[in-house]
């Protein structure tokens, strides 16, 4: 039997919401599909129609949270009037808050996915594209405005914050204080460093440093290779001879 | 807003301990160097005080790079602690309007953690920028229903590390006083510390002074209690001077001492009629109305006193008027204070007393043409505390907070009358 696509999604919401109880309740390893069907209301074997593995429903889940709350901090007014860190902060404040809401849920998946990272490096990879769109964002807004020289690597750096947001959450999932205000306050110092860090250029700098001292070893590098070759050194083994002749 | 400090606080506890470890190390061996100088009889004055004034330099910068309930504990300290030499006072007085900046985020984050929803959703305009910094966080300005109003954010979590910094602020504190005498200040702290991080106390207490002050000589601001909880206070936003501002418009001296007397007769009223007392006379909780009113500010230090405290206070008061030392000693013990027995003691405490009734015997007392009298106040408390036998909690602050109070007069080059027997102008 045909089913709308309206009923469609609302056994897929049914499914995602058991499933959330069950692992917050149980743990993920305790959790299988068939109570997750039943808590659903569903048949064992319809619940296939919608999810192949519990794996996909748990990196579905995560991409649903992370979307709603993106989707709440795009709404926020003045957004573009915010400065690097608060808009930073803003966003994961955000993103924790909705954690917040299935907070067993979020606990359990990070441990899991933490466990096993490398099963799910393709589920891994898209969730941090998703993640990943308002650092971007972000930081080219800070760039526009002049707030921050545009850093080396911007790519590698947006990567870094979101890797940094992951150990946030693992800071947050232990804090017992009172509202999580450790977690607030260690998100307010942190970012406060490390955009203070790319005010002062100085990632700009390390890698002009750098680019100096791989340029001057490189050129130092194949001077010494130039004197050690045949013609100056005076080897006459059949080695170099042969590539000396090619 | 100027722009504020936002060096990251040293959060953990190694790290906060380690910075008031190496500070009080400093500071003990530089004390240490003093006393072995002074036993042998060198070094001069002078040079005792600049070796005091790094000291305090150093105290300061460790404070105010905790800052949270470090630096609290330090403006309540810098206004009470008559037994830390006057140049720590100082410096610790320096840190008043130092806190942790809010940004928008944590802004936006105490709000929803407290009423459930962002700061623009509350007021039909809200100035994301503070207006002011407060010791525990931030006054933004706020529109709503055709009002002004001032939006008291806490920082969030700025009261955890209490417990740990006041043990910092004992470590620091130990070369300079004995630990017996400081306890009850510490403990005075602590009390307050934790009625001053909970807003929804403020707010009582301010309701509390709002009836029983008269309206037509104070003016407190009406609270907005849909948005006021335990970490946001929001109240009406009073026009009137600060103490500062309210000078450069060259009051008249008449202007002078009415705004004066209003001030000594709030203290004294509060702590003999209504045994609860405004325990903060920093000049920023006063605002100087045109219509001639106080504008009265932030109940986040309000002294309640045991039942009864009024009476044995006007008993010391009298005491003190007969220059009876025995008797001065007896009023002193019903209070739950006592010094030693000694002829050194008895010469401070007499001095003391001498100082104290020097204002009630005259008529009217002039500020302005007594400088130095504070100071010597403040030195001869200073003194006399270094033969303290046992300190009362509610002595304590009482005392030093009458010291804020002159200090504020003559700030204002005001003649008072502070005849114990006068009608206050509150009663």
């Amino acid at each position: 039997m045909k089913i709308s696509k309206k009923e469609q999604d609302k056994v897929r919401a049914n499914i995602t919401k058991a499933f959330v109880e069950l692992v917050g309740e149980k743990g993920f390893r305790k959790t299988t599909l068939g109570a997750v069907a039943k808590q659903a209301g569903i048949g064992g074997s319809t619940i296939y129609n919608y999810f192949k593995s519990k794996e996909q429903i748990l990196f579905a889940q995560s991409e649903t949270m992370m979307l709603e709350a993106i989707g709440i901090f795009n709404k926020v007014k003045d957004l573009e009037s915010y400065n690097l860190q608060e808009r930073l902060q803003l966003y994961f404040d955000m993103v924790l808050e909705r954690y917040e809401k299935d907070r067993a849920f979020v606990i359990e998946a990070n441990e899991q996915i933490s466990l096993t990272p490398f099963s799910f490096v393709a589920e891994i990879h898209e969730l941090k594209a998703v993640f990943g769109k308002p650092i971007n964002e972000a930081l080219n807004a800070a760039i526009a405005s002049g707030e921050i020289a545009s850093p080396p690597m911007q790519a590698f750096i947006e990567s870094l914050i979101a890797d940094y947001f992951y150990m946030l959450v693992y800071y947050w999932s232990n804090d017992k204080s009172k509202n999580q205000t450790q977690s607030v306050q260690l998100s307010d110092l942190s970012l406060n460093f490390g955009v203070s860090l790319l005010k002062s250029g100085a990632l700009n700098k390390g890698m002009d440093l750098l680019q100096f001292l791989l340029k001057r070893h490189m050129a130092g590098f194949a001077g010494l290779v130039s004197q050690l070759g045949p013609k100056s050194c005076g080897c006459t083994c059949d080695c170099h001879k042969e590539k000396h002749e090619g | 807003m100027k722009d504020k400090e936002t060096k990251p606080i040293p959060t953990s506890k190694i790290h906060r301990t380690g910075k008031v470890g190496l500070t009080a190390v400093a500071v003990g061996v530089s004390e240490a160097k003093l006393r072995v100088k002074r036993s042998l009889g060198l070094g001069s004055q002078a040079s005792e005080n600049n070796t005091r004034e790094t000291q305090a330099e150093k105290i300061f910068k460790t404070l105010s790079q905790l800052r949270g309930s470090a630096l609290k504990a330090a403006q309540i300290l810098a206004q009470a602690a008559d037994f830390v030499p006057e140049q720590y006072q100082k410096v610790l007085a320096q840190a008043y309007n130092q806190a942790p900046a809010l940004n928008r985020a944590i802004v936006r984050k105490v709000f929803v953690t407290e009423l459930g929803k962002a700061p623009e959703d509350c007021f039909d305009e809200f100035e994301s920028e503070a207006f002011a910094a407060a010791s525990l966080g931030q006054v933004h300005n706020a529109k709503y229903k055709g009002k002004n109003w001032a939006v008291k954010i806490q920082y969030p979590g700025i009261g955890d590390t209490l417990d740990s910094d006041l043990n910092l602020i004992k470590t620091l504190l130990k070369p300079m006083t004995s630990l017996d005498n400081l306890q009850p200040l510490l403990d005075e702290v602590h009390e307050h510390f934790i009625l001053e991080t909970d807003y929804t106390n403020e707010l009582q207490e301010l309701l509390y002074f709002k009836g029983a002050l008269k309206e037509s000589l104070v003016k407190i601001a009406e609270p907005l209690k849909e948005f006021s909880t335990g970490r946001i206070l929001v109240t009406e936003k009073l026009e009137g001077l600060h103490l500062d501002d309210w000078l450069k418009t060259n009051p008249s001296q008449k202007q002078r001492n009415h705004m004066g007397q209003l001030l000594i007769d709030l203290w004294d009223y509060g702590v003999m009629h209504l045994e609860r007392l405004h325990a903060d006379p920093n000049p920023g909780n006063f605002l100087f109305l045109p219509d001639g009113r106080l504008g009265l500010l932030d109940f986040g230090c309000i002294k309640h006193y045991q039942s009864g405290f009024k009476v044995k206070y006007r008993n010391f008061l009298e005491a003190l008027l007969t220059e009876d030392i025995m008797n001065i000693r007896s009023a002193l013990a019903a209070v739950g204070v006592t010094y030693h027995d000694d002829p050194e003691a008895n010469r401070f405490l007499s001095a003391l007393s001498s100082w104290y009734i020097r204002p009630f015997k005259d008529k009217a007392f002039d500020f302005n043409s007594h400088h130095g009298y504070i100071k010597e106040g403040a030195y001869l408390m200073h003194k006399l505390h270094e033969h303290c036998g046992q300190m009362s909690r509610d002595f304590v602050l009482t005392d030093r907070t009458w010291l804020g109070v002159y200090r504020t007069l003559e700030a204002m080059g005001a003649t008072v009358s502070m005849d114990i027997n006068r009608k206050l102008l509150w009663s």
